[in-house]
């Protein structure tokens, strides 16, 4: 009996240490960076993201005037690889989708910067944000770029991707977007 | 009678430029407080204060704006939590979520030392004083 009694200090700390690492997993210190939809946000109404547009600064735009749409909110800069990967993806889901609108959020960039990136790599964006302080990024939660939102028609955030998007992002979207 | 206007409008000038900078003063120590409690999430071990990052930098901004726009710091820390969870903080709060965390360091201190208590009789060690 006094054999196994050795063990309960051990076992005790053993437990211990698996809810400690538990809880910090939880607490999202150790969290899967790429998850499709398991933003914190995601559920959320999306209350507002306006901002002067990249290509005429007089001009205000705001993401209210798309409601009743499928808006898909991209936030990308021209010093950014990754965004150059994904965009030929953006291209693809406009040319075969009607329905949804494709708002740019061009995130901590130079305007000039980012309109000649735009003239090279092309502009499949409905209307693009600029936001160079990086406030609306905040705003929704971003970590980093590049980080793409769908937000549905009645202003939810339902899908938040976080990384460069895939042919699953483009798949799902259009899906849903079937669904108006 | 036009030097006592004039006087006036300096009087009133100097007050309104003491409460700006007062003002001024009053929110970038908010902010300072705020930033120091803010970890940077894509830059680990620092705070969004020490560190450059974009991220930083942008949550700066937004609680700079924040601030300006009247909100408490407990809303601002409200909104953060929202979008990042208490990862974004450097104190988590003390709640059930975390409960093992913050008890955990002193459980297992004193385990240690009911362990080297039992090892030191068991060996009955002598101290030299």
């Amino acid at each position: 009996m006094k054999q196994y009694l050795k063990i309960v200090p051990f076992i005790i700390v053993l437990a211990f240490t698996v809810l400690m690492v538990q809880q910090i997993n939880n607490n999202g210190s150790i969290r899967d960076n790429n998850l499709l939809g398991k933003s914190d946000l995601v559920g959320h109404e999306l209350k507002e993201l306006s901002g002067k547009s990249l290509s005429d600064g007089s001009q205000n735009i705001s993401i209210s005037s798309y409601k009743g749409k499928y808006v898909v909110v991209n936030f990308f800069a021209s010093w950014c690889l990754t965004c150059t990967e994904e965009h030929h993806l953006f291209k693809e889901l406009i040319d075969t989708e009607d329905n949804i609108i494709l708002l740019g959020v061009n995130w901590r960039d130079k305007s000039n910067d980012a309109l000649n990136w735009l003239m090279n790599y092309g502009n499949p964006y409905d209307a693009v944000i600029s936001d160079e302080l990086g406030k609306s990024g905040i705003t929704l939660g971003i970590r980093g770029i590049p980080e793409t939102f769908l937000i549905s028609p009645d202003g939810k955030i339902i899908m938040h991707y976080k990384g460069n998007i895939d042919k699953d992002f483009i798949e799902k979207t259009k899906e849903i977007a079937k669904n108006l | 009678m036009k030097s006592f206007g004039l006087i006036s409008i300096i009087i009133l000038i100097l007050s309104a430029a003491i409460v700006y900078a007062t003002e001024r003063n009053k929110n970038e120590k908010i902010a300072q407080e705020i930033y120091k409690n803010l970890r940077c999430l894509s830059c680990e071990g620092q705070s969004i204060s020490d560190s450059e990052s974009e991220f930083a930098r942008s949550t700066r901004s937004y609680v700079e704006e924040n601030i300006s726009k009247n909100m408490s710091k407990e809303d601002i820390y409200d909104e953060l939590r929202l979008r990042y969870g208490d990862e974004i903080f450097f104190k988590p709060p003390l709640n059930n979520k975390t409960i093992f965390l913050w008890i955990a360091p002193f459980f297992l201190i004193f385990i240690g030392f009911v362990a080297l208590v039992i090892i030191l009789r068991k060996k009955n060690v002598k101290y030299i004083m």
